[in-house]
């Protein structure tokens, strides 16, 4: 048994997260030119973003193309360094880990990307996936335990029998059967965190039915937690415990489901949830839906002051100067940043439908 | 019990048991099948089969193993020792020479029995050596990035620059004519664009989602190079490789041709200089080494596109017999291309041949 | 697989029907196996009517949606057979010229990636121009450009049509295609997956134009997609299918509210809202094979409800309201009885 670092064992309280952003910022440098003169244009996909992630909750993070959530789950695996503010991990910065803690981390907080083909090697068969991973972990590991442990995981996800699994090669499964042996990955070292980036866009819609009740039942049994990245709000609706909205690499509102969804304090939330198609073809005929103009802008020309402020239906001067702060809404999580929030009745003038 | 056609689990190959109403009661949960085309040999096989189904594959293999079966048994096969004078010079091939002998009374054969095997040997060497070099040089470039991939291209790029020829006389002039100089000076010239393919690739591949979940598992950089990133890169290096093979060849008869290559050793180039004043009167002094270089040059490229078919499923292969029909249909009756064929629901149809990708995937679908 | 003989409340008079397709076959050559993309299909679509298709991937939708409009691959073509009618028009077994000839004025289709489909060389302006009818001059063809832009939806004075594909916005690029397939001035317009490929505030914005244009212009929209929530919000009709069949069809509002084919039932249940508590049936297994398909009814392999007389062809069998269902169980469940006798979905068991 390795000795155990005191500071990431002490078990978590309710007030101190498992894995937090902390005012960060990632920069891209888009071409404009190249050569030794060129003059590139810098794009701000996460701009000063801060939230914390707990243990055992499912949280998550909406927005639309540019919003900056593939880049912000980048950011909170670790895989991209921000260029401003710190990623922590049980309160240590992620980039300052010691080896031990480093491991503790990767064991802690795995990943399910959107595409099941491009997350799966092609190279090599199931057996050999999820085996490589046991093995790195399992030290003495006999080729029955390990065999063992494979099936055992590959039944988890419900491709059973597990036999039948381990000799395929990735082409050779179904989009949801890749995506379940993409799960299947992360789960194998019983993670307290999965940072899934839009697991069910690539999938057809019977099938999103099908994993979406997988995460859900292991959320159930094995109290993993979940950093949700969609743009599906009927998804993150019916899965999620807390969500965060995202526009154009800042975070506009957060709070729990319940709040955001049935008081929406921020236009952009407002908007987004009056632009979602439910199947409802009697709700749909009652009401003009409220439908908000113009689209996202490109990073690369972001606006004044409030970001949103050029497509908003009750911004006024204020917006275009400054930025907005938060604004609590409630006694509870539910924060808003917009200028306008405080006001009564204003934001409530963008028609939504009622979750 | 199996329905025509539709793949089942193997829970329900129960003979004899009809499927009844509420069909989990009877076959238990439905579990989800894997599924496998009919006619697809699984795992490594499945190369070797599409392999041989390409438009080359078969061909060059067996051009390819009839050249290193000569090569392999050089000493068994040629007659003669190839520097021997064997018999009267000149004698005309199919008669007791097979190949006839050269200038100096030499059996040709024997010669090109050598010759196969040093040009075998040329090839399939600095084509190891340029596949490693490029490998080296082009992953570190496509996985590192910056400075790192700047410095090791420009290196690249100065090899390329350098015509070959030229390299080759001076080095030849500096440090003598061994081949195995010959040989990495060959491979030197063609390792760039080995790199330059190993580069693009590792670039692309480094980005992927199974590269980037590796790091996310915190497996360590040898793995995900060597394990993760390699054998998904290597495919269209490989292709290069077998091409680059031919043009060894090609390359070190053209040295021996020009007198460079190594003394010591028969070569087809040699020959071929040495017939230069024959070429009307006793054509078989020089159309046997012609005909060999063409046949390994030939048959090395062959097996590079072979391997491009097989790496490259996509590679639509229109036969020509199809697409001749094709054009007789529309000229003979335009409106029967329309014309409905014969439906036959219930059959199973099984496919000849293999395939790899999934086709349900039909693109468009 | 015709229909059943059609009463008079669903179907329309077949005069009226501005698109009626009939026993649609459409079989692929796909490396050396034959994927039957479509079987038997029949559909119609009347003058002003906006009708839905809606499939999963491989369903078959987008193959039929080609066919309609003549765009079918015809190199990998194995068999196509049955009949399209546009506005008195037959339309499968036209050569280019004709094909062309019949297309204006009577149909035009958008695409889902506008990327794809728009020269990436040409300006915008250019691009729509080139639809018009030949002989328009220059500036009646720049103003009838600037009039369909604003139709679709882009804004007037920015000189929109002037710029090039790569110098708009995804939403935009769709309605420049939307301008596009205007200019012809159709009857019907066939929507390939129209907002998949967007944002989820453009896609509100484009399906709003798109119903607008349906509106104002009378046009009739033939919309193919996956997605329920735009069939819910834009269609009037809906067909279902499923493995190159239709396997119901109604209209929408019965659809959603009472639909009767196993598959459809399943699929709504699949749908993120009503899995919140994470009980009730699912969908399990994928979708079959196209060029593995036996005998019997498609689905079969993953219906709760199959049975032994499930293996046999199955025809559509309409209802008197006019909801078609391609499944046994509906001869079961007569109309009188109604959906008394019709199996409840179980809950999903699990150990």
């Amino acid at each position: 048994m390795t000795v155990v670092e005191p500071d990431l064992d002490r078990s978590l309280t309710n007030a101190e997260p498992l894995l937090a952003a902390r005012g960060v910022t990632c920069i891209y440098t888009q071409g404009g030119t190249s050569g030794p003169f060129a003059r590139k244009q810098i794009v701000r996909a996460v701009d000063d973003v801060t939230l914390e992630v707990f243990l055992g909750e499912t949280l998550a993070i909406v927005g639309e193309s540019g919003c900056g959530k593939t880049t912000l789950a980048r950011l909170l695996l670790g895989l991209v360094k921000p260029a401003g503010g710190t990623i922590e991990f049980r309160g240590k910065n992620v980039r300052k880990l010691s080896r031990h803690e480093q491991q503790k981390f990767h064991k802690a907080v795995q990943v399910v990307f959107q595409d099941p083909l491009s997350s799966l090697n092609p190279r090599k068969q199931v057996r050999r996936i999820l085996g490589d991973i046991v093995r790195l972990w399992g030290d003495k590991m006999t080729p029955a335990k390990l065999n063992r442990r494979v099936q055992q995981v590959l039944s988890e996800v419900e491709l059973t029998p597990p036999r039948l699994f381990l000799e395929r090669y990735p082409h050779e499964l179904s989009g949801g059967q890749r995506q379940r042996v993409a799960i299947a990955k992360a789960i194998t070292v019983e993670p307290d965190l999965i940072v899934a980036d839009e697991p069910l866009s690539a999938l057809d819609v019977s099938v999103q039915g099908q994993i979406l009740d997988l995460l859900r039942r292991l959320k159930k049994e094995f109290g993993v937690g979940y950093v949700l990245i969609s743009h599906d709000l009927e998804v993150v609706h019916s899965v999620a415990d807390r969500v965060v909205v995202m526009y154009l690499g800042k975070v506009v509102e957060s709070g729990s489901v319940k709040d955001v969804f049935e008081s929406p304090k921020h236009p952009y939330t407002r908007s987004l949830l009056a632009s979602v198609l439910r199947a409802d073809p009697r709700a749909a005929r009652q009401r003009e839906r409220t439908v908000i103009a113009g689209e996202v802008p490109s990073l690369a020309s972001v606006p004044s002051g409030c970001r949103f402020h050029p497509r908003c239906p009750v911004a006024i001067d204020r917006c275009s100067v400054e930025q907005p702060v938060a604004i609590e809404i409630g006694s509870g999580t539910h924060v808003a940043y917009c200028h306008r929030a405080v006001e009564p009745g204003v934001v409530e003038q963008i028609e939504v439908p009622t979750y | 019990m199996a329905i025509d056609g539709a793949p089942l689990t193997d829970a329900v190959a129960l003979e004899g048991i009809p499927a009844s109403r509420y069909a989990e009661e009877i076959l238990g949960p439905l579990e989800e099948e894997t599924y496998t085309p009919p006619g697809h040999v699984h795992g490594a096989l499945n190369w070797v089969s599409r392999f041989l189904h390409t438009q080359f594959g078969i061909f060059s293999l067996v051009l390819i193993l009839l050249l290193t079966f000569m090569a392999i048994l050089a000493p068994v096969l040629a007659p003669y020792d190839p520097s021997a004078i064997a018999g009267p010079a000149l004698a005309p091939p199919f008669g007791h020479f097979v190949f006839g002998t050269d200038a100096i009374g030499s059996d040709v054969l024997s010669n090109f029995i050598y010759g196969a095997q040093v040009s075998l040997l040329v090839g399939a060497a600095s084509g190891l050596i340029a596949l490693v070099l490029g490998c080296v040089f082009g992953g570190l470039a496509g996985y590192l990035g910056g400075f790192v991939d700047a410095v090791l291209m420009r290196i690249a790029e100065l090899f390329m620059v350098i015509p070959t020829l030229i390299l080759a006389v001076v080095a030849v002039a500096l440090i003598g004519e061994n081949l195995l100089y010959i040989i990495v000076i060959i491979a030197l010239s063609l390792w760039p664009q080995e790199a330059r393919i190993a580069r693009s690739q590792f670039l692309t591949l480094r980005e992927r989602d199974f590269v980037q979940g590796a790091r996310v598992h915190g497996f360590r950089w040898p793995h995900i190079v060597f394990k993760e990133i390699l054998p998904n890169a290597i495919a269209p290096v490989i292709v290069q490789v077998s091409l680059d093979a031919g043009s060894a060849i090609l390359l070190y008869a053209g040295l021996c041709f020009l007198g460079l290559g190594d003394p010591a050793l028969p070569s087809w180039g040699t020959m071929l200089t040495n017939a230069q004043s024959y070429l009307t009167a006793d054509p078989w002094l020089s159309v046997f080494p012609g005909v060999g270089i063409l046949v390994a040059v030939l048959a090395f490229n062959f097996l590079g596109h072979a391997l491009n078919e097989v790496m490259n499923p996509r590679i639509p292969r229109v036969s020509a017999l199809a697409m001749g029909r094709r054009m007789a249909t529309r000229l003979v009756a335009p409106s029967t291309l329309m014309a409905p064929s014969t439906l036959a629901p219930t059959t199973l149809i099984t496919p000849p041949t293999a395939s790899g990708s999934d086709p349900r995937e039909v693109p468009g679908l | 697989m015709s229909a059943d003989p059609v009463s008079a409340t669903f179907e329309p008079e077949d005069a009226a029907k501005l698109l009626d397709v009939r026993g649609l076959t459409i079989h692929l050559k796909v490396r050396d196996r034959v994927v039957k993309a479509a079987d038997g299909v029949d559909l119609s679509v009347s003058a002003g009517e906006c009708v839905g298709l809606v499939g999963e991937s491989g369903s078959g939708k987008t193959m039929v949606a080609r066919a309609v409009i003549g765009l079918l691959p015809t190199v990998r073509l194995e068999c196509c057979d049955g009949e399209i009618m546009l506005d008195g028009t037959e339309m499968l077994g036209l050569r280019t010229k004709e094909l062309r000839r019949a297309r204006r004025g009577r149909v035009s289709m958008i695409f889902q990636e506008p990327t794809s489909y728009l020269n990436p060389t040409m300006r915008i302006g250019t691009q729509v121009a080139e639809a018009l009818p030949k002989g328009t001059d220059r500036r009646h063809a720049i103003e009838r450009v600037q009039s369909l832009l604003a139709q679709a939806g882009l804004p007037r004075g920015q000189q929109i049509e002037r710029r090039y594909p790569h110098q708009l916005s995804g939403g935009m690029k769709q309605r420049a295609m939307i301008a596009l397939a205007l200019a012809s001035n159709p009857k019907l317009l066939i929507a390939d997956e129209p907002s998949t490929a967007l944002d989820v505030t453009v896609q509100a914005q484009v399906l709003r134009t798109l119903k607008h244009l349906h509106q104002e212009r009378g046009m009739a929209i033939l919309l193919i997609t996956h997605d329920l929530g735009v069939i819910a919000e834009m269609c009037d009709r809906v067909y279902v299918m499923y493995a190159g069949e239709i396997v119901e069809s109604a209209d929408t509002l019965t659809l959603f509210e009472n639909p009767r084919h196993p598959y459809t039932r399943l699929l709504l249940e699949s749908l993120p809202h009503r899995r919140r508590d994470g009980e009730g049936a699912a969908l399990k297994g994928s979708i079959p094979d196209l060029s593995m398909l036996g005998s019997g009814c498609r689905f079969m392999p993953r219906c709760p409800f199959a049975t032994d007389a499930c293996r046999e062809q199955q025809r559509l069998r309409v209802r008197p309201d006019g909801q078609a269902v391609r499944c046994i169980l509906e001869d079961a469940s007569d109309a009188e009885t109604g959906a008394d006798e019709y199996p409840t979905l179980r809950p999903a068991g699990r150990s």
